[in-house]
């Protein structure tokens, strides 16, 4: 996920912010972290760098 | 949870290889309504990113992880998402497409009213699809091993994804329909 993305990305559930936490990326973009609605207290994942942005509970498979 | 595209990607994808002639047939019809994409034009159901590859939309909102992959390794900036629950801020995308998603959707209606939610003011919304009783859907009906993806799918004609696209608070623009496959460009009301 290119760190600009994160200025159009937002909760799925109430379109409230998401603060972005990097564990590990690269020159071009974060591969690990989450991104954490405040508001609804959600941390989405960031896998291989693809952010899990399902609404909670939907992202088991 | 038995979801067909993830156990089967692989097979999903393989349709474009072996249906070339359809696939760049349904690609120009998709190219011709769909504004030139910028940054934050949006594929949803971007599924292996065929689409959005080929039309050089940077980004794709998709709920299958195994999909989704494929998408990325295409070169899509791949979101993991549900188009009835975009994760993205209003008025955002000055495009959004939609490629045979909406058969798949229980309900598409709150899936349009998202598309239309991410539109910015004068965006376009281009939505393909299967037409119900249309020259593709009879033929899939007729081939028992295309029935893994379609079995669930539930078609739509064109005067009723027109009628859809209004509810939602959409202004069909354009409406190509032929050889059972339908495009639409949309703009928000």
């Amino acid at each position: 996920m290119r760190r600009d993305l994160q200025e159009i990305l937002c909760c799925p559930v109430c379109h409230g912010d998401l603060d972005l936490a990097v564990i590990t990326e690269d020159e071009v973009e974060v591969l690990e972290g989450t991104l954490h609605c405040r508001a609804c207290g959600i941390d989405y994942p960031i896998e291989d760098g693809i952010p899990n942005l399902l609404p909670p509970g939907e992202g088991a498979f | 949870m038995d979801d067909p595209f993830e156990a089967h990607a692989a097979e999903y994808d393989r349709w474009f290889e072996e249906h070339p002639a359809e696939f760049r047939a349904e690609l120009a019809r998709v190219r011709r309504m769909l504004p030139a994409p910028g940054p934050r034009t949006v594929e949803v159901g971007a599924g292996s990113g065929r689409f959005a590859a080929a039309l050089g939309v940077p980004l794709g909102i998709e709920p299958s992880r195994a999909l989704g992959r494929m998408a990325r390794e295409r070169g899509v900036e791949v979101v993991r998402g549900r188009a009835e629950a975009l994760p993205l801020r209003d008025g955002t995308c000055p495009g959004v497409l939609m490629v045979t998603v909406i058969c798949f959707l229980g309900d598409p209606a709150p899936a349009l009213r998202e598309a239309r939610r991410v539109l910015e003011p004068g965006g376009i919304l281009v939505l393909a699809f299967i037409e119900r009783g249309g020259a593709i859907e009879r033929m899939y009906a007729a081939r028992e091993g295309k029935r893994r993806f379609l079995s669930r799918a539930r078609f739509y004609s064109a005067d009723e994804v027109s009628a859809l696209l209004r509810t939602a608070g959409l202004v069909p623009l354009e409406v190509d329909a032929r050889g059972g496959f339908c495009v639409i460009a949309a703009g928000r009301a």
